[in-house]
């Protein structure tokens, strides 16, 4: 499901997702559709960025081809002028959608969405996870859906792992609790919880990463 | 460079593994903490660098290429795996890592102290520290076995004067064989220190078997305490101690003397040892027997009898001045009791036998002294006459003072071996046999007179006596004070070799000294003839016993009971 566009970027990791609003989508996205640790993707290469992917001709870039970025919402920020503008208005609240539209539009939810990885191409053609930094960023206005819940284990799920029992992957963690947002611990938490269901062979492993992330962010933090 | 040593170039410029050149282990990071260390940095991929383990590395040096061999003395990880992905004992850490998109095996990496030995110069025969430090970034290869085999001992197996009592404990069995120089081993002086069940006495005997092969023919005594070197007797007739056939050949004769034919004349006891043998003896005692036993020397030499010195020791009291006449410890009879005690009791002490020293030392023979059931003091009085008479024989023989008609004439080197030497050399008393084993350790050398000396208790042993002895075989010693005293005592042995003490096994062996190149972890090899020092199996025993018994009281109830069932003294009082 399409849930908004990206407007702007802190870092290369790091994206502002504006939320679509009544009126710019046919189906407008509800608050649990773009809700703190909802896994996306945002379209990059040939789907995202047109006819440029034919300049890029990086071998970095050509021997891992991206379709898609995927990442996670970590925060969320409402964005109202109203707030804090006291004085008296020409048009009363029911009528700004007839005399001033515009206004309207500037109330907006921004989403930050921190980069874990990307879709890659594989050599047969197939989708194959990637864990490492995204080498191409998505453009603005590139466009942000989420992701399923298969399509987030299938993105864990270690390429080439073990026959018969698939082996989980989260190879961005790392990068993601150096972040120094407060939210990571708990966004991490999430995560892993989220998929003990699909990799319960390695409930164990998962257990022990949550384990060791709760007592570095609840019992040595408090120190 | 040859043709062939360009192929085995890798890419970076370093050798690969050959029988010349050492496996590329690690490289170097910088100097150590002390002048002759230095530090590198190896994933040890293949488990190949290991504590005391031997490597070099190549110095262009006056036109040549050395390679500096230095042994490793210490470690200090670099990188490891979290404790917190430990957590759980059942999540091997490599599994966390894997989830986190680290699938690397290679996930350690040590800091490896190693002390520079030097090269190894072929025309000293020994090595020399360069002086000059690896630089960063040098490649450290591991030392080839046969390069070790060659520098590490002084002599090669089978030669005349070689004793090889192990393989080096860092490298598979066999690769490198730890050959003693038997020269310096019996010239310059053994010890042997080891805590309890660490496999002295069997180090000891694995010596003895290569002292009596046929490329050494050595003429060895053991002071035997305990009465476990006497399956030495095996090396008679085995195949692997003879040589040529039974008329012109070679093989060991091993002669073992029971505690009861340990004897010494009454005459060549010197004063010092009745006084030993006598002790708590007044000065007023001491004074009459001291003037007994002078009038015996002067007017019998060393030719009298125990009935000789009792009635001496009588006459001088009844010739003695009033005030002597008088003392009722001298007048009372009561030294006169109590030589007549002592010689009556001691076992050892003998008016006409006698240990001929022709009869125990001989090249090619190894005879067992052994001296259990004999009271401690008396050991302690054999072995001081023994070594006294020794010694003055090898001084006498060497200066020519006596000759082949002399029956203490012994034209050759011996080598004593003595098992609880602490015994005879305590720390903090005064023992008879302390004075001569120190004249013979400080001596000896010059006289052929070479000591073994084997102790469980180094600090109770005397640490002059440890310190003269130039070859050491240090194997597990968990106390620390008996560490402590090694570590004072032995110089050539460093820290980090010593640290190894407590975590050694049986078998295991630190040798350092005169008869090797450099100080080496040993494995000690296999006895050819049985072990005698095993402890007792005593549940084994015990049940062994009842079996006994058993079938015994079996077969006496079937053959003399009658058939009502007899009389029974374990009968209760009830039935």
């Amino acid at each position: 499901m399409l849930i908004g566009r990206i407007v702007k970027s802190n870092s290369h990791v790091d994206y502002v997702c504006h939320i679509y609003g009544a009126g710019e989508v046919p189906e407008p996205p509800s608050p649990e559709d773009y809700a703190f640790g909802r896994f996306v993707r945002i379209a990059v290469g040939r789907e995202g960025q047109g006819d440029r992917q034919s300049t890029l001709d990086s071998p970095v870039l050509q021997n891992s081809p991206q379709t898609h970025i995927v990442g996670v919402i970590y925060n969320t920020q409402l964005v109202n002028p109203d707030y804090g503008a006291g004085g008296p208005r020409l048009s009363p609240e029911r009528e700004l959608e007839f005399f001033a539209p515009d206004y309207l539009n500037e109330r907006a939810v921004l989403v930050g969405i921190v980069a874990l990885g990307s879709w890659r191409l594989g050599p047969a053609g197939e989708s194959v996870p990637d864990h490492g930094v995204p080498p191409v960023a998505p453009v603005v206005g590139a466009e942000v859906e989420t992701m399923d819940a298969l399509e987030v284990a299938r993105f864990h799920q270690r390429p080439n792992g073990p026959p018969g029992m698939p082996a989980v992957l989260c190879g961005y963690l790392p990068r993601l609790t150096a972040l120094s947002s407060p939210v990571i611990p708990d966004l991490v938490q999430r995560i892993l919880a989220d998929l003990e269901p699909y990799f319960s062979g390695q409930a164990r492993v998962l257990a022990l990463l949550q384990n060791n992330l709760a007592w570095k962010t609840r019992v040595e933090g408090i120190r | 460079m040859s043709a062939a040593d360009a192929a085995i170039l890798v890419a970076d410029g370093r050798r690969a593994g050959t029988a010349a050149h050492g496996v590329c282990v690690g490289t170097v990071k910088g100097p150590g903490q002390s002048p002759h260390e230095y530090t590198f940095i190896t994933p040890n991929r293949a488990m190949l660098v290991k504590q005391g383990e031997f490597v070099y590395y190549e110095l262009a040096y006056g036109g040549e290429t050395l390679q500096v061999i230095g042994r490793v003395s210490g470690w200090r990880p670099v990188r490891l795996y979290p404790d917190t992905f430990m957590a759980d004992p059942e999540v091997p850490p490599s599994q966390v890592a894997a989830v986190l998109g680290f699938d690397s095996e290679e996930y350690e990496l040590f800091e490896v102290t190693v002390t520079v030995i030097g090269y190894y110069d072929a025309q000293l025969k020994t090595f020399v520290n360069p002086r000059l430090p690896p630089r960063s970034g040098w490649p450290v290869y591991l030392v080839p076995g046969e390069t070790l085999a060659a520098v590490l001992s002084r002599r090669r197996p089978g030669e005349v004067g070689s004793a090889q009592i192990g393989w080096l404990l860092s490298r598979p069995r066999g690769e490198v064989p730890i050959t003693l120089s038997v020269k310096d081993l019996t010239g310059t002086h053994l010890a042997i220190i080891a805590g309890t069940g660490a496999g002295k006495s069997y180090l000891a005997s694995v010596i003895v078997e290569e002292l009596m092969k046929p490329v050494n023919r050595a003429c060895v005594l053991i002071v035997d305490p305990h009465g476990e070197y006497d399956t030495l007797v095996e090396m008679q007739g085995h195949p692997a101690f003879t040589e040529g056939d039974l008329i012109t050949g070679y093989t060991p004769a091993v002669r073992v003397l029971r505690p009861e034919h340990v004897k010494v004349r009454t005459g060549v006891l010197s004063l010092h040892d009745w006084y030993y043998l006598l002790p708590d003896l007044s000065e007023r005692m001491r004074y009459v027997f001291g003037r007994a036993f002078r009038r015996l020397q002067r007017e019998r030499g060393d030719r009298f009898t125990k009935e000789d010195l009792v009635a001496a020791v009588q006459s001088i009291r009844a010739d003695g001045r009033e005030d002597e006449a008088s003392d009722p410890d001298v007048s009372g009879g009561a030294l006169t009791w109590r030589i007549q005690n002592l010689v009556e009791n001691a076992r050892i002490i003998s008016d006409y036998e006698d240990l001929q020293l022709r009869e125990l030392f001989r090249p090619g023979q190894c005879t067992v002294l052994q001296l259990n059931e004999i009271e401690q003091r008396q050991q302690q009085v054999i072995l001081s006459v023994l070594l006294r008479r020794l010694y003055r024989a090898r001084i006498d023989t060497e200066r020519r003072l006596i000759d082949e008609r002399d029956e203490r004439y012994l034209p050759y080197p011996v080598f004593v071996l003595i098992e609880e030497a602490h015994r005879f050399a305590p720390a903090n008393a005064d023992v008879v046999s302390t004075q001569i084993l120190k004249e013979i350790l400080a001596e000896g050398r010059k006289f052929g007179v070479g000591v073994g000396l084997i102790s469980q208790r180094p600090g109770k042993l005397d640490a002059d006596v440890l310190s003269q002895c130039m070859t050491q075989c240090i194997m597990r010693i968990v106390n620390p004070i008996d560490q402590n005293a090694v570590a004072s005592a032995v110089e050539s042995v460093g820290r980090d070799l010593l640290a190894e003490l407590p975590g050694l096994s049986k078998g295991q062996v630190i040798v350092s000294g005169a008869a090797l190149n450099t100080p080496v972890l040993c494995q000690v090899r296999e006895r050819l003839t049985r072990h005698g020092g095993e402890d007792k199996d005593a549940p084994a025993e015990w049940l062994a016993y009842f079996q006994d018994r058993n079938r015994e009281r079996r077969r006496e109830q079937q053959a003399f009971l009658p058939s009502d069932g007899g009389f029974s003294i374990f009968r209760s009082v009830d039935s």
